[in-house]
């Protein structure tokens, strides 16, 4: 754990000292998911929910 | 495909059993692992997952928030639009798969119906678009928040309203502009078509 912590201490160091080193990739064989996320869903029902209330109130 | 829309409401059936099936396969995980996009499984003949992996989610959280979204849009669209919303679905989920498994070798598997809910969001919006008064500026309000967050995930490489760790994938924002795409294609082509004739 102390060997961990102390690499971790160097490769913050590195990233703030020498951006242009370090590359972030992504692994072959990761796991990707399709997610629209809590605040994008929310977001929607909100303007969507308001937009049907416009709509019901016009045609009335 | 616009001009098919019509004002008949229907029974959302397709919506629902889709909706169903998400949930069905979140409470039977022996189930999933038959019908997850795995590139390896696909190459091996497999194909059906290329299109059933977008019902296919990794969390409860996952499954929750895109089968909300999905039911809710669908609804809409499914009473309002039929024939269009089953093409849009059809097409962006068999797109999402084979772009997957041609630009996309290094994603070995996926899962998630928010490609297929993007396309939704974005027809939906765009139908509503065409109505005339003040609602219009919302469903605009609705596509601009959508680009900004697909932009933000493009530029950043992490999910915008997702902690980094917090899911037990990587985003994939690529599958978010195929189901765009494919909204704007089977919405603008007809008229296009239409015009050249």
């Amino acid at each position: 754990m102390v060997n961990l912590n102390g690499e971790l201490e160097r490769f913050k160091v590195k990233v703030k000292e020498r951006p242009e080193q370090i590359k972030v990739t992504r692994s072959a064989g990761y796991t990707g998911g399709g997610d629209l996320g809590s605040g994008f869903a929310i977001l929607f029902l909100l303007l969507a929910s308001a937009a049907a209330w416009h709509g019901r109130r016009r045609i009335r | 495909m616009a001009a098919v829309v019509s004002d008949r409401a229907g029974f959302p059936v397709v919506t629902l059993l889709v909706a169903a099936g998400g949930l069905a396969l979140m409470a039977l995980p022996g189930l999933s692992h038959w019908l997850v996009y795995d590139r390896e499984h696909v190459l091996a003949g497999e194909v059906w997952r290329l299109v059933t992996g977008h019902a296919v989610h990794f969390s409860w959280s996952h499954a929750g928030w895109n089968l909300a979204l999905f039911s809710l849009a669908g609804v809409w669209l499914e009473r309002h639009a039929r024939v269009p919303y089953l093409w849009l679905i059809s097409c962006t989920a068999l797109a999402g798969g084979l772009c997957f498994l041609v630009f996309m070798p290094d994603m070995a598997r996926y899962g998630g119906l928010s490609g297929v809910v993007s396309a939704m969001v974005v027809y939906l919006a765009l139908i509503e678009m065409r109505q005339p008064g003040p609602t219009r500026m919302l469903w605009g309000a609705i596509l601009l928040l959508f680009a900004a967050k697909v932009g933000y995930e493009l530029l950043v490489g992490r999910a915008l309203f997702a902690a980094p760790g917090a899911t037990p994938f990587e985003v994939a924002p690529v599958a978010h502009i195929i189901g765009a795409a494919v909204a704007a294609a089977l919405f603008f082509a007809p008229s296009a078509i239409r015009r050249s004739a």
